[in-house]
């Protein structure tokens, strides 16, 4: 059942399972070859970009929701349950009760061990071309991006929520009190909320998704607060605030990282931690051309194809190099 | 996505941790979606507090599923519809708050505003509320949530070529109503494609 794709237009598109499929990096065997498609196509390729914007236009308003509502909802559905489980008790106990001794044993001697051996530091640390997702001892979770190092004490972690951070991260925040992330350039500080903090390189930038987030940085006596959709961005002594765009949602934990207007030479950094190459071969001049546009952080050859085929540029990767050249 | 279908399988095998896990994953979907079905709060919280407890009673008899999300918004959807009718039914007599329930199950959906491009953001909001309520279910439940056409077909209860159409039409119309995108598309990736 093959469509002909060289008629399509970016109606056709958005409707396109099999496309809205390649956009949520859900590709099955069956699914064709997008990057192929496009090259073959030059067409069908600017339908896709007008296919994307329009989707990216269409992000539905999240209702106002409260993290207490769903707390609260929860514990209802938790006490029904136990009433609920009452009448099976006996059944329960007789059958199931050893495996539950077995555990509650084995937890008992790891609390029994950590008590008498406090662990204290933990540093967490991805690889280039590497992930990592994490629950805090406080319930909050974190992501962290390739080639970044994130610390805390975890004895004291629950009274001090206080991380440091080397690299990029996505935080969410379960509410208490408060939550601080130290990095070179500077700190954010938290109740409770979603937010992404990125430092190297002298560059720092924050990205708050949910709630508000408060940041400093090291080189300015000002303090930033941030709202859902504000980010914050210090370079060089220059600090500046704004609202981010839609399109920027897309992120590097989603599989996608998005760049408006970026110098080349900022992206191909991001490309190398994410497919763990050695070096890049860029001359100056290419360096500074401006990149518009994603690229996927779990397939390379599309990557390339991302980045290459609009800026019409040449991609050779040769023993963990790559080399870029015109056209 | 894997990990839900990972929670899902674990339910099914009596962990009730796995139950937290889903709950906590799809809370904020249910109850966007069920707020959009009905504005009375109450009313989405008591179905979904019924759905929860209903999983945990009914765990051992659960099959597999490929899409939990699919799943709990379709059996949100009927619990929702079925005590509007109920409460309905009811209050049968009173014919004013008859009409009113009636008015309220309306499904709306809002986009959030772009504030860059404010004038534009507007507009798409302002086709999609000349789209019917249905188209903009539809709509919503394949973009908002990433059902696919046969998973709206079972939520919705409709034929597969009657979603097809809905969403077809539907973005035919925001397409008319939006020259204007197509405009603002156009120059940007002609200046992009100079580079």
């Amino acid at each position: 059942m093959n469509k002909d794709y060289s008629k399509y237009n970016w109606q056709n598109l958005v409707e396109d399972q099999q496309f809205l499929d390649w956009l949520q990096n859900d590709v099955k065997p069956m699914h064709p070859n997008w990057m192929e498609l496009f090259q073959q196509y030059p067409e069908l390729k600017i339908q896709a970009d007008q296919a994307i914007e329009f989707l990216n236009q269409l992000k539905f308003k999240d209702l106002a929701l409260n993290t207490k509502a769903q707390t609260m909802l929860w514990e209802r559905i938790e006490s029904s349950i136990q009433i609920g489980e009452k009448t099976n008790k006996f059944k329960l106990f007789g059958n199931y009760i050893w495996p539950y001794v077995a555990a509650a044993s084995i937890l008992l001697v790891i609390l029994f061990k950590s008590v008498l051996f406090p662990t204290g530091n933990v540093d967490l640390k991805t690889d280039f071309a590497q992930k990592l997702e994490k629950s805090l001892p406080d319930g909050s979770k974190i992501e962290m991006n390739a080639g970044s190092t994130l610390s805390y004490d975890e004895s004291t972690f629950k009274e001090k929520r206080l991380l440091k951070l080397d690299g990029e991260a996505y935080f969410s925040v379960q509410k208490g009190s408060d939550f601080s992330v130290n990095t070179t350039s500077g700190t954010v500080k938290v109740l409770g909320t979603e937010f992404n903090v990125f430092d190297r390189e002298g560059r720092m930038e924050v990205h708050c998704y949910s709630g508000r987030v408060l940041v400093q940085f090291n080189n300015s006596k000002e303090t930033y607060i941030l709202q859902a959709g504000e980010k914050v961005n210090n370079f060089n002594t220059e600090t500046t605030k704004q609202e981010f765009s839609t399109l920027e949602l897309k992120m590097w934990k989603d599989g996608f990282i998005y760049y408006e207007n970026a110098d080349l030479t900022d992206v191909l950094q991001e490309f190398k931690r994410q497919y763990d190459l050695k070096d890049i071969n860029l001359s100056q001049e290419l360096g500074k051309l401006k990149y518009t546009g994603f690229f996927k952080t779990n397939q390379r050859e599309e990557a390339i194809q991302s980045i290459s085929l609009p800026m019409q540029l040449n991609f050779e990767i040769k023993e963990g190099i790559l080399t870029v050249t015109k056209k | 996505m894997k990990n839900e279908i990972n929670s899902w399988n674990e339910l099914r095998e009596g962990h009730s941790s796995a139950l937290r896990d889903i709950y906590n994953q799809f809370y904020k979907p249910m109850m966007n979606y069920g707020l959009r079905l009905t504005p009375n709060n109450d009313l989405v919280q008591d179905c979904i507090h019924d759905l929860f407890a209903d999983l945990w009673r009914l765990r051992s008899g659960l099959g597999e599923t490929d899409s939990v999300r699919n799943y709990l918004i379709g059996s949100l959807r009927r619990r929702i519809l079925k005590s509007i009718q109920d409460k309905s039914n009811k209050h049968s007599e009173l014919s004013e708050q008859y009409d009113r329930e009636d008015e309220d199950s309306n499904f709306e959906i809002s986009l959030i505003q772009d504030e860059t491009n404010l004038e534009l953001s507007l507009k798409l909001q302002a086709a999609i509320g000349t789209l019917s309520k249905r188209q903009q279910e539809a709509i919503y439940l394949k973009y908002s949530e990433g059902l696919d056409y046969e998973q709206i077909c079972e939520t919705m209860g409709l034929q597969y070529q009657s979603v097809r159409n809905l969403i077809s039409t539907g973005i035919l119309r925001i397409k008319e109503n939006l020259l204007i995108l197509l405009f603002i598309v156009d120059n940007f990736l002609s200046t992009f494609l100079k580079y």
